[in-house]
């Protein structure tokens, strides 16, 4: 599939989604106008801090939302705005064309059903298969997700697995329905180190042996720059770069980007010493006026109080919403002149 | 099977229980304030029909000697000769058991009948107007005396409609149903008030939980997330309350039974009390006390089938 431009058209295109919950302290604006595509096959990465609305777009995206949340603009799987659809397509396009694995493995698995049942109510949902059928397929599906003894496994209850094995269940149910779209929302959150690596190849091998599209969330840049081929970087609830992982990480463009990656420790960090974002994030209650990332922004100027940037191009497919590119450029000059003397 | 071994230590931890509601019975007779003897005699009985009367109840004996002994008739199933009735109290009260048992049953299934569907639907609706009414119900019938409610009922279904009987038992199971209806209606309507509050409460609780996203984003119907998911996680902790509930409801179903004319425990344990019929009210008890250990076991047992991880 291209588009007149001889590019890949996307599978899922996201155009200026606003998600925002009513709460008794007022409005909380979670998703702010976020636009991306997702192409076929391929691992987009959506990095910020919490709370910046990486997991309210997700969820908006399969409308996995509580009640008291509101939805605009537009979800397009395959040119099909998922927003508009009725309750009975949206059902066969959750865990069917989109599929979700969550944050905490600990508490995605229902308690009291034993694991098989858990994996084939799943299969069921989406191919007219019996129970025996059914639980086959979980026993195939647990065995592609790296699950030892399977058979046994899947007569088992979630207590009786470690989170890392809880992770893989949950991704096991996610390939039930054999999705093209992965949305894996914080997947290595909540594991131990080692156990995260695990995962995260896990889910890079499924990628690339079932063709499917992924949208790893992460708070962890490490994360992103090892597995994804672009990547959003969302700031209160707006995307403020956007671009291939390589160029952002290497040649950020937004003051917050750049910021992110002096706080890390490895990648990309060229001084001597992390240096943390200054501030806090700002409250989705009552965002700051203009740019939302000028009260701890070093590169603010008064302009940036007032007028809001959009994403402009910076690159090739490379977009930024700052306008002080002249001084970002600036500085980057100066400080490569400072590291080549130093070094 | 390992819901056996459950059943089996559970069982043995009831044999200090036991021995606990026997003592319990027992000293009911030997502790009340004054002779027994003298009470049930009345104050103008002769010394000698005094003497005979605690020779035949055994009360000249030592205090463990009695024990004893009671212990030894239970074992063989004798409950001692009623007062009133002239007759074994083991007999009386195996007569009067199935009616009971019926009551508290039938009760229970038409509360948990009453309650899983309005408890869904108000959970479901929670704080709109459906939930209000169902909720503002569930504290009317709290507020609603059941003998009252037993009344109204009367009036309405048998009286006025004439489509229930007044009172009785009936024969064979089918018109037993529709014999006890009102009266079974009447204690779960009281029962399902309270499950209906908790129950409720527990799925708007449940289906906040991770595992529910989880259930919806793999596609499944509304419907068989609430009942596959999230309702047998919300009974978990609403079984527990059910079984508390039936264990009260079974030495408290007298006021029902004697309201309906329904040849029960309950009207029997009341007759019995104001006829100092000592050794009845001790079997009537000790029979109580073995029907709420026996609920109270299969409340457990429920329980461990709801919930894997429940280990003893």
């Amino acid at each position: 599939m291209t588009n007149g431009s001889g590019e890949i058209a996307p599978i899922l295109q996201i155009r200026d989604l606003r998600t925002s919950f009513v709460t008794s302290a007022g409005i909380v604006r979670a998703v702010d106008g976020v636009s991306f595509d997702v192409r076929p096959g391929e691992i987009f990465g959506l990095v910020g801090e919490s709370g910046c609305g990486k997991s309210a777009t997700c969820r908006s995206i399969i409308r996995l939302l509580p009640s008291h949340a509101t939805t605009e603009g537009e979800v397009l799987l395959n040119g099909e705005d998922l927003l508009t659809a009725g309750a009975e397509a949206m059902r066969q396009v959750r865990g069917g064309e989109i599929s979700m694995i969550f944050q905490d493995p600990m508490s995605a698995l229902n308690p009291v059903l034993r694991v098989g049942e858990q994996v084939a109510e799943a299969v069921q949902a989406h191919r007219g298969v019996g129970r025996r059928a059914a639980w086959a397929r979980a026993l195939e599906l647990l065995r592609l997700v790296g699950i030892p003894a399977p058979e046994r496994r899947l007569r088992e209850y979630p207590y009786q697995f470690s989170g890392g094995m809880r992770q893989r269940v949950l991704i096991a149910i996610a390939l039930a329905g054999e999705p093209n779209v992965l949305l894996a929302d914080e997947p290595t959150t909540a594991l131990d180190v080692t156990i995260q690596d695990q995962i995260l190849k896990l889910i890079v091998r499924l990628q690339r042996e079932l063709g499917m599209s992924v949208i790893l969330v992460s708070h962890d840049l490490a994360v992103i720059a090892h597995v994804c081929q672009r990547v959003a970087v969302m700031y209160a609830g707006q995307i403020v770069e956007q671009g291939e992982v390589r160029t952002v990480l290497r040649a950020p463009r937004h003051p917050y980007t750049m910021g992110l990656l002096a706080s890390l420790p490895g990648i990309g960090a060229r001084e001597r010493y992390l240096q943390p974002i200054a501030g806090a994030p700002p409250s989705l209650l009552d965002p700051p006026s203009g740019c939302r990332f000028h009260p701890r922004c070093t590169y603010a100027v008064e302009q940036c109080r007032s007028w809001t940037p959009e994403l402009l191009p910076v690159g090739p497919g490379h977009g930024a919403a700052c306008w002080r590119q002249d001084a970002i450029r600036a500085r980057v000059e100066t400080t490569r002149i400072a590291v080549r003397e130093t070094a | 099977m390992d819901k056996l071994g459950f059943l089996g230590r559970r069982l043995l931890q009831l044999v200090p229980v036991a021995v606990g509601i026997t003592i319990v019975v027992f000293l009911m007779l030997r502790l009340i304030p004054g002779d027994p003897v003298r009470i049930i005699l009345g104050s103008r009985a002769t010394p000698e029909a005094i003497a005979s009367l605690q020779r035949s109840l055994g009360l000249d004996k030592p205090l463990w000697e009695q024990y004893i002994l009671f212990l030894g008739n239970l074992a063989r199933g004798d409950l001692g000769m009623s007062l009133l009735y002239r007759q074994p109290v083991r007999a009386l009260v195996l007569e009067r058991l199935p009616a009971t048992l019926w009551l508290v049953a039938y009760s229970a299934v038409l509360a948990v009948a009453i309650t899983v569907p309005l408890a869904i639907v108000a959970a479901r609706r929670k704080d709109r107007a459906v939930d209000q009414v169902i909720r503002g119900g569930t504290l009317l019938t709290l507020a609603m005396p059941s003998f009252w409610v037993g009344i109204i009922f009367m009036m309405f279904f048998s009286l006025r409609l004439d489509i229930f009987p007044v009172s009785g038992l009936g024969e064979g199971v089918r018109d037993r149903l529709y014999h006890l209806f009102l009266p079974s209606l009447t204690v779960a309507l009281s029962l399902s008030a309270i499950l209906i509050r908790s129950l409720r409460s527990s799925i708007v609780a449940v289906t906040l939980a991770d595992f529910v996203d989880t259930a919806r984003a793999k596609g499944l119907t509304e419907r068989r997330i609430m009942l596959k998911h999230i309702l047998r996680n919300a009974l978990i902790s609403t079984v527990t309350i059910l079984g508390v509930n039936i264990g009260f409801l079974i030495g408290g179903t007298v006021v029902i039974e004697n309201l309906f004319a329904i040849p029960g425990l309950g009207a029997l344990m009341l007759s019995s009390i104001s006829g100092r019929d000592y050794p009845m009210v001790q079997g009537i008890t000790l029979v109580f006390a073995v029907l709420v250990v026996a609920v109270n076991i299969l409340t457990d047992l429920t329980y461990a089938i709801i919930d894997p991880r429940v280990r003893l």
